[in-house]
Parts: C-alpha cells; structure tokens; sequence
C-alpha cells in the first residue's frame, strides 16, 4: 500500500491529460517518439492548467472579496483585483463576540470526533474483516445503510433524543459540546468503517500467526501491530470526519439552542448574514479564516493520505 | 475442538470490538429512523394529541393531495444526481489522470484542487449564491445578464455546476488513490506489445481502476441523493429545485408537520435505498467481495 509509484519518471507515469492517453515517454519507445509526442504534452499541460483555473477562481474571488474594502464590494466592483486591500473584515470576524471561545469548541468537537470515530471504525473494521461470525456481511450491509440516512431530516428526532439523554447526563445533552461529539461520530463512522476495511484486510494473515507465535495475544496484535500498520487509512479517515464535522452548520444551529458559551465557528459567520443586507466581506473573511485548520490539518496528514485511500478503493 | 474455541474466543473479540460503534450507531442512527417511521403513522392535528392513521400520511405523499411536490422532488433529486455524478465522474478521472503525472509542485497542486472539497457546503453555497446574483462576477465574466435564480434552468445548471465544482476533486482523489496501485510494469509490457496509448488506457488503466471509480460513484450516489444544503441555500427549492431532503426538512421542521415529515423521510430513505441496491447490482462489481476473500 505504499506509494510507490510516486516518484515514478515521466516514462512510466501512465497518464496524461485531458486526451487521456498515457504517453509514450522515452523509456517504451526510445527512438522517434519523444519529439513528435512534444505538442500532445503541451495540450495536457494546458487543459491542467485550465482545469486548475476554473477550480481556483471562486476560491481566488473568496480571498479577494474579504481582502476588498467595504465600499468597493458595495458598488458591486468586478475587477479581479483590488488597489486597496484592506484587513477590516478579518478584523470584524476576528472580534465577534467569543470568536476565540467559538474557535475552541470547534477544535474541540473535531479533535474528539476525530479521534473517537476513527477508533471506533478501526476496530469495528477489524472486527467485520479479520474475525468470521454469522452477522458479518449483515452488519457490513447495514453499516452501508446507515451513509443513506438522510441526515437533515432525522434533526427533529435528534433533538428530542439529545434532550432525553441530556436529562440523564448534562455533559452528552442539549447545549453541550458532548451532543456534537456524539451526533457527529456517529455519522463518521461508516464511512469510515468502509474505507479501513481494505486496509485491515490487506495485512497478510502470516503476520498474525508470526504474532501469536511469538505469544501476542489478539488484543496486543491489534493494538501493536495492526493499528500502526493501516496507519495511513486511519490518516485519511481522519480527514473525512474532521471536515465534516469542522464545517457543520446544521447540528450546531440546532443542538446549542441557548448556550451560547458552546457555541462553535460556523455561528460565528452565520451572525454576518442579516435580514436586510449581508456582509459579504464578513461571510467571505470568516470562510477564509475557517478554511485554514482545514488546510493545516490537511497538511499534515495528506502524505498519507492518497496510500490511505489507495487501500480503501482497492478494497 | 481446537478450531472450536478459536471461532468462540475470535466471536468475543469481534463483538467487544464492535460493541462501541453498534452503541452509537444504535442511538444516534437507528433510534431516531425508528422513532421517525413510529411518529409517520401519526397525524399532525393542531391543539390535541396526535392520533393513528395508518398508512395515511404516506398515501398522501404518494398518491394523495401532496403527489405532486413529492414526485417533483423525486425528480428534481434524480435529475441532480444523475447529472452530477456523470459530470463530477468524468471530470474527477481527468483530474486524476492529470495529477498522476510526474511534476513539479504536485504535491501542491493536489492540495489546492482538493480545497474546494475542504470548504463547508453551506458556505460554498452562500459563495455561488453571491457570484450568482445577477449583478455578480459570473455574469460578468460571461458578459451575460442572466437571473440564476431567477427561473428553472438557471437555477437547476447552478445547482449541479456548485455540487460539480465542490465534488469532482473527492471523486478525483479516489480515483487517484487507485491509479496509483496500477504496476507501473503494465504499461511498459502493453507498450511493447505494441499497444497504441488510447489502447493501453482503454486495457490497462480503465479495467485496474474500476474498482477506484465504483466506490466513488457509490458513495457520489448515496450523497447526492441526500442533496440538502445547496439547493436550500442556492434556490430555497424554488422554480422547481425542490430535493427530497429540503422537502423533508421544510415540512417537518418548517412546517412542524413531524407525522407527514417522517412518512417523507422514511421515503427519502427507502428511495435512497432502492437506487444503491439497484446501483450496485448495476455496477455489476461485488463491493462486499474484498471482505470474504480477506477472511481468507
């Protein structure tokens, strides 16, 4: 599951662009070919180019409109570039109310999310590839079941569940950061589950039996041996559950009705929105500043993560 | 006898191992499904308790006074996924094949095309309804003055370009993670055999990626079905945008009708169903074979 293709030259990498032929590098064909093949690379280079354009541009718009000062996004300017960029919005966003207190609870909410689901997905996932009982291929249907919930309309539901488990235990009910952390690893899991369980199942059985003779048990198996060897799964699932949960309005709107100590980021941007005129430098500088954990975060796992995936796929 | 206690000792394992994820599963998904299909044989009476009906609230939805809204949304959320999927496919598997070259920088191009993936729905949404706008940088940039929101198609191509643009770098990631497990010796023996390029992509990488595209296009399928956030943020589900997700919430929450709202939801969800059994049976590749082959 290693990336070993990664630094493959361009005489094996088999693809190109928009044409969708794998070139003849120089290596297959050595004599005429590297010349006349020339202009169909350019084209690939291009058409990438164009396609890294259009996916850019909003993005360049976002960052630019919460660069541009006030006036100039109320006159509806088009330019693709501002003379005067100025950081008033990042600064209305930055002292909204609890803006640092809101920045926690989401780092919170996530952290724990991350880590609980993933746990919880590992070990399901060894449970469901590595162990032979009667319910397997049940419960893995039913695992795939629970990713075709409609998760907005179950929210009224929810809410009455969070309130009755809220009556037991405070911590894990309405109002509370538990209610999040709870709704949102459960709705990571089985995606999660699914993309593990190539993972798991592509750690040879030779190795458990070399374990177990030098006298693992299961547990310590799992533990010391397996957990660190689906490492880059574990990674990638952990993006998955980590924006998801970092960008959700729906479930904090509605689980953190009056506490507003408990309150997480998206709120935060969500008080630019006004009945009678948005602030868009607002709304755009808050997404900026939201983006950027997400970059972070991505940055630190995403060596793993395109291997990661490479086992979930290959299932 | 040995063999026996094995399988009794992997038993426990496996349940003590599966018992976190079955509690909150348990909970959070079934629980409130179950109270949801109880609640949908209710009705919603003003100033009294609700009382049974059968199958009534779901006749309504079906074949009785709401048919119209709820086959329109089925079609809308057919029509969304179909289109999109196809697109974000296709588009998706160029990316891919794109990033899969040798460059300088790939690393980071690889992060920024995925950065549209990483953003909140609901503020992508709030970003193409603002481009969108008919004073926005989209009609300017296309030197046109069309009012996106303004009637059905517009509103419809808007929807799918946001959900296109949001979703074809997942697929693309996918994708990717599988092309990288193609040998690269492959190619070489395809090329020395003669094979032309398109032959070599149309023999080597198609067949070895397959497996890659369908679990995207599954879980594309499974989401796109539950379409929520763009629709209710782009269009508000007017001029016919109208997904079953934002029916859903709009009568259950909006309307506060709970027993009508979870006769839809259960709908929603046995459609949602339907179409994955009818995908993965149409995709022809068993997803679940991985499993029984690793339980050597």
């Amino acid at each position: 599951m290693s990336v070993r293709h990664d630094e493959s030259g361009p005489a094996v990498a088999p693809a190109t662009g928009a044409a969708a032929r794998p070139p003849a590098g120089a290596s297959d064909r050595p004599a005429a070919a590297p010349r006349r093949r020339r202009p169909r690379r350019w084209l690939a280079d291009v058409c990438a180019l164009l396609v890294a354009v259009v996916v850019a541009f909003p993005l360049y718009w976002m960052v630019l409109s919460a660069l541009r000062p006030r006036a100039e996004l109320e006159a509806g300017d088009a330019t693709p570039f501002t003379l005067s960029p100025s950081l008033d919005s990042f600064e209305r966003v930055v002292l909204v109310d609890g803006f640092g207190r809101y920045l926690v609870n989401s780092l919170l909410v996530a952290g724990a999310v991350v880590v609980l689901s993933t746990l919880c997905a590992f070990l399901a996932a060894v449970a469901l590839t590595r162990y032979r009982f009667r319910t397997r291929s049940t419960l893995l249907v039913m695992v795939l079941v629970a990713q075709m919930v409609p998760i907005e309309a179950l929210t009224i539901p929810l809410f009455f569940l969070l309130r009755n488990i809220g009556g037991a235990v405070p911590a894990l009910g309405l109002n509370h950061l538990g209610s999040l952390i709870i709704v949102h690893m459960a709705f990571s899991i089985p995606f999660a589950i699914w993309m593990l369980r190539g993972f798991v199942a592509a750690v040879p059985q030779s190795v458990e039996e070399a374990a177990k003779l030098d006298g693992a048990s299961s547990f310590t198996f799992v533990r010391r041996i397996l957990f660190p060897l689906v490492a880059p799964g574990v990674a990638a699932c952990s993006i998955f559950s980590f924006i998801t949960t970092w960008n959700d309005f729906l479930f904090a709107k509605t689980f953190i009705i009056s506490a507003q100590e408990n309150q997480t980021l998206p709120i935060a941007i969500l008080t630019f929105f006004k009945p009678d005129e948005n602030d868009w430098g607002g709304i755009m500088a808050g997404s900026v500043l939201m983006t950027i954990p997400v970059l972070i975060f991505f940055v630190i796992v995403q060596r793993h993560l395109i291997s990661g995936l490479g086992g979930a796929v290959k299932g | 006898m040995i063999g026996d206690t094995e399988r009794r000792d992997e038993r426990r394992l496996a349940t003590l191992l599966l018992i976190p994820t079955l509690i909150a599963l348990s909970l959070v998904v079934v629980y409130p499904i179950l109270s949801a299909i109880a609640r949908s044989f209710f009705d919603d009476p003003i100033g009294r308790s609700p009382t049974f009906v059968g199958f009534d609230n779901y006749a309504q939805a079906l074949f009785g006074y709401d048919r119209e809204d709820f086959w329109a949304a089925v079609g809308n959320t057919l029509f969304f996924t179909v289109v999109s999927v196809a697109i974000e496919t296709l588009l998706g598997l160029l990316m891919a094949l794109v990033m899969h070259r040798a460059f300088r920088g790939r690393g980071i191009v690889r992060a920024s095309v995925l950065l549209p993936w990483a953003l909140p729905t609901a503020v992508s949404a709030v970003m193409w309804g603002w481009m969108l706008q008919p004073d926005g940088v989209v009609n300017a940039v296309l030197g046109t003055e069309i009012v996106w929101g303004g009637s059905e198609w517009p509103a419809k191509w808007s929807i799918i370009f946001a959900e296109v643009w949001k979703t074809a770098p997942f697929v693309a990631l996918l994708i990717l993670a599988g092309l990288q497990t193609i040998p690269p010796h492959l190619y070489e023996a395809a090329a020395l055999d003669g094979a032309s390029a398109w032959r070599r992509f149309t023999s080597v990488t198609l067949p070895l990626v397959k497996p890659a595209i369908v679990v995207a296009v599954l879980f594309r399928v499974l989401d796109a079905l539950r379409m929520y956030d763009l629709p209710q943020i782009l269009t508000g589900g007017a001029n016919n945008t109208e997904t079953l997700s934002t029916l859903v919430v709009r009568t259950a929450t909006g309307e506060l009708k709970q027993g009508y709202g979870g006769a839809l939801s259960t709908l929603t969800f046995l459609f949602v169903f339907l179409c994955a059994f009818l995908l993965i049976r149409l995709l022809g590749t068993n997803v679940f074979a991985g499993v029984k082959e690793a339980a050597r």
